[in-house]
């Protein structure tokens, strides 16, 4: 569970209050994991896709228990509702998490929904899937003016501590 | 008080010799015994002059497989900097380094003597059951229940409290529940112990004996509803009808076991922790 | 609620993610037409940096920040040495400096008595002294020091608003207060300030925000009555009732009223310090403090009369960690129960 500043005055109720109550909440998400992990990319409300998120990483940690431990089999079952993704979770997804410590998935914003409620909108995947990389901000080349600065600067820096014994931070 | 010390070395140091060198599973891995560490491995060349006897030792901490650390040392999930616990836990193990805290469990019968401005000989002695456990850190505590004279006794002791002048464990045992607060709605006499009960000696066992004694209840109404699955009482020999029973059951959320994001692991901190303690008692 | 997410996220992300990155783009189709027709954006990936410079730059800049901080921190540097500012004796009505410290949460302690008193640790974390402000400056009737608690990163703020901590030489700091001292208790910029420039056995005052507890009504925020929750009562059980008389005919002014509470600054006074580690700098003081775990509070004598007697002759103007005065790890008072003692009897 994610603590929050809040958290010091909710009596340890520190997630978003997603659906109808508790139940219906995880159920909500349940289905937007299966469909995370049917589809390995979705769109879906940020709020929704935040929430979602620890979940599906946490799943891919039991999943990579293997498929002989009881429990993550238990918890494939409840979090998977279309039993055939079982069978991916394992197989697929497993192997492939498998030299990762963490960090199984990607969250990012979307310009918000066109609908009349302007929700902020996410786009959640699974890193190593098989679709076209998304569009995302060009970062600068190496060859600008600051980035060219800032690497002669670090250059001389490295020199001049190869040369002599490390004393005084530079500033 | 001294014949109360002398019991505890022997039977700690006992305990040490015979319980340290079997490997334990990691059911029983909840209450750090520091005082039968620090007790055998310093009372004992004292005492004991021949050799095998020092032998022994070497191989209990070869093993190092008693691995039991007092649930007050683990700290609470949350935001606060764990500088604060490293600091309580200081003071914690320099009391510890002072007076023997035993290992004790919800279940075990214990005998606490107080130093008392009120008594007559200034000291007061209770005896009861360990009924909760509470509190993280320094101002960690126990419950002890007992009745006396018809009338249902329970102190809260703190932990750390430096007017405790000896704790004394009579019987080592867990119970079926980690919270035995429903001994309040049981009959009377799962609460009673006798108040000059003597010590059951842990010589034999290696592991901590679990009791499955099941308790019958005062009729309702209870001061908590025990048999709603919140609570998952085990302990309790339910004599409600059926269909109450079964109404009991609509308060269940069996959702919450599949919430993975309320899983708190700490095996990771309680390794790292045990390994902090045990090295600071040695010194 | 949208504002804790992305400070959470802000650390670890989009680092722990890089490494991987490469890998991850090669697993995927090489071809240039996204599926969504958008530009995305992580939520870190938007900053100045991400677009301007370029990935061994930021972790440059970090890494030689990082040492700069450390250094700056660690030095101990007390600026009297090189350039120093007149000392002074203490007098009784010479006010010192306080300190800024980071509430780290509370514990029990036992005083050699048996009795339990509840304290609150504060740390004095990397705390500096900034500026000086004289009287005429201020234009207040006593002259002023300002003091800067808890490192912070210099790259969220413009550069005119780091520029007070560059001046003395120090970190940007979580929070900068003003403490009003007299003319003989100034301090040299850029001077540390410890926790052991308080004592055990004296008072302090300290001041926090409160906790925010949102929009609420009398009942909570004042602790007014309510109304029976039966007996005939329509709709009105928490509700405040009259709220002035007829013939005033109208609300006075301060009329307590629902409304936003907490998440203002209080003060505790005359607060105890039972204890100081020297190592750690924390300072035990009794009893609680206003704000939540991890807040920063300012921590300063106690202005109360009472207290007088107790605040005698403190470290004057401050402590110094590179001068004389060796300390031991733990100071305690001398009602304390120390752990290393035997248990406490009655004779």
């Amino acid at each position: 569970m994610r603590l929050s500043v809040a958290s010091a005055i909710s009596h340890g109720r520190v997630h978003r209050r997603l659906g109808l109550g508790p139940r219906s909440r995880l159920d909500l998400l349940r289905n937007l994991v299966t469909a995370l992990v049917r589809h390995e990319r979705i769109e879906a409300p940020w709020a929704r896709a935040d929430e979602m998120q620890g979940y599906a990483e946490r799943l891919i940690e039991y999943a990579k228990l293997g498929d002989t431990n009881e429990r993550a089999m238990r918890m494939a079952n409840f979090w998977l509702t279309e039993k055939d993704l079982i069978h991916k979770l394992f197989k697929v997804l497993a192997p492939r998490f498998q030299p990762h410590p963490g960090s199984y998935t990607r969250l990012l914003h979307i310009p918000n929904r066109d609908g009349l409620d302007r929700a902020k909108m996410a786009v959640i995947e699974l890193k190593g899937n098989p679709f076209p990389p998304l569009i995302r901000p060009r970062r600068d080349t190496e060859k600008t003016l600051l980035n060219q600065l800032l690497k002669g600067y670090r250059e001389d820096m490295q020199q001049a501590a190869a040369l002599q014994a490390p004393e005084g931070t530079p500033v | 008080m001294a014949a109360a010390c002398g019991r505890l070395l022997l039977r700690s140091a006992a305990a040490g010799v015979l319980g340290l060198a079997a490997a334990r599973p990691a059911l029983s891995g909840r209450c750090f015994s520091c005082s039968s560490y620090r007790i055998s491995s310093d009372g004992e060349p004292a005492k004991f002059q021949p050799p095998p006897k020092p032998v022994i030792i070497d191989k209990q901490k070869q093993k190092g497989e008693r691995r039991f650390l007092s649930p007050e040392f683990i700290p609470p999930r949350g935001r606060t900097d764990p500088l604060k616990f490293y600091i309580e836990r200081k003071d914690m193990i320099q009391r510890r380094k002072v007076f023997n805290i035993p290992e004790f469990y919800v279940g075990s019968v214990l005998a606490v003597t107080t130093a008392d401005p009120c008594a007559n000989d200034k000291v007061n002695r209770f005896v009861g059951i360990c009924i909760q456990r509470g509190g993280k850190g320094l101002g960690a505590t126990f419950v002890l229940r007992n009745v006396i004279e018809d009338q249902g006794v329970e102190i809260c002791y703190e932990l750390y409290n430096p007017r405790i002048q000896a704790i004394e464990v009579l019987k080592l045992e867990k119970r079926l529940d980690d919270n035995l607060m429903y001994l309040r709605d049981a009959l009377p006499e799962y609460s009673t112990f006798d108040v000059n009960m003597k010590p059951v000696s842990h010589l034999d066992h290696e592991e901590i004996p679990v009791n499955k004694l099941q308790v019958r209840m005062k009729p309702k109404p209870w001061s908590k509803r025990w048999e709603r699955p919140k609570y998952n009482i085990k302990g309790i020999k339910f004599e409600l009808p059926e269909k109450k029973m079964k109404a009991a059951q609509k308060w269940s959320q069996p959702w919450l076991e599949f919430d993975m994001l309320r899983e708190y692991d700490t095996s990771k901190i309680e390794e790292k922790i045990w390994k902090e303690v045990s090295e600071e008692l040695k010194k | 609620m949208a504002g804790w997410g992305l400070l959470g996220r802000l650390g670890g992300r989009l680092w722990a993610a890089a490494p991987g990155r490469p890998l991850w783009a090669a697993a995927g189709a090489s071809g240039d037409r996204g599926q969504l027709g958008f530009v995305v954006r992580h939520i870190n990936s938007a900053t100045w940096w991400h677009e301007h410079l370029s990935e061994e730059n930021v972790q440059f800049l970090k890494k030689v920040t990082a040492e700069e901080y450390k250094a700056q921190t660690d030095s101990k540097l007390c600026p009297l040495k090189d350039e120093p500012w007149p000392l002074n004796e203490w007098k009784p009505d010479s006010i010192r400096v306080g300190v800024v410290a980071v509430k780290l949460g509370m514990m029990p302690i036992w005083t050699k008595s048996g009795k339990k008193h509840a304290v609150t640790l504060l740390k004095v974390q990397d705390c500096h002294v900034l500026r000086y402000i004289s009287k005429e400056e201020s234009g207040g009737k006593t002259s002023q020091l300002l003091v800067g608690g808890k490192n912070a990163s210099p790259f969220y703020k413009s550069e005119s608003a780091v520029e007070i901590f560059k001046e003395a030489g120090v970190p940007r700091k979580q929070k900068v207060t003003t403490f009003n001292v007299t003319d003989d208790a100034i301090i040299k910029p850029g001077t540390p300030l410890y926790a052991a420039h308080f004592r055990p056995g004296q008072f302090v005052d300290v001041t926090a925000k409160t906790i925010g507890k949102g929009f609420q009504g009398v009942m909570k925020r004042w602790g007014f009555k309510g109304q029976p929750a039966s007996h005939g009562q329509t709709k009105t059980h928490r509700r405040p009732g009259a709220i002035s008389t007829n013939k005033a005919a109208k609300v006075y002014r301060g009329k307590k009223m629902p409304g936003r509470m907490g998440n203002i600054y209080r003060t505790s006074f005359g607060l105890k310090v039972w204890r100081i580690n020297t190592k750690h700098d924390i300072i035990y003081v009794n009893g609680s403090v206003p704000g939540h775990t991890n807040c920063l509070v300012k921590v300063k004598d106690s202005k109360l009369s009472t207290y007088k007697d107790c605040n005698k002759n403190p470290p004057f103007p401050t402590f110094f960690a590179d001068g004389d005065e060796k300390l031991p790890e733990d100071l305690y008072d001398e009602e304390i129960f120390q752990f290393t003692d035997p248990s406490v009897t009655y004779a």
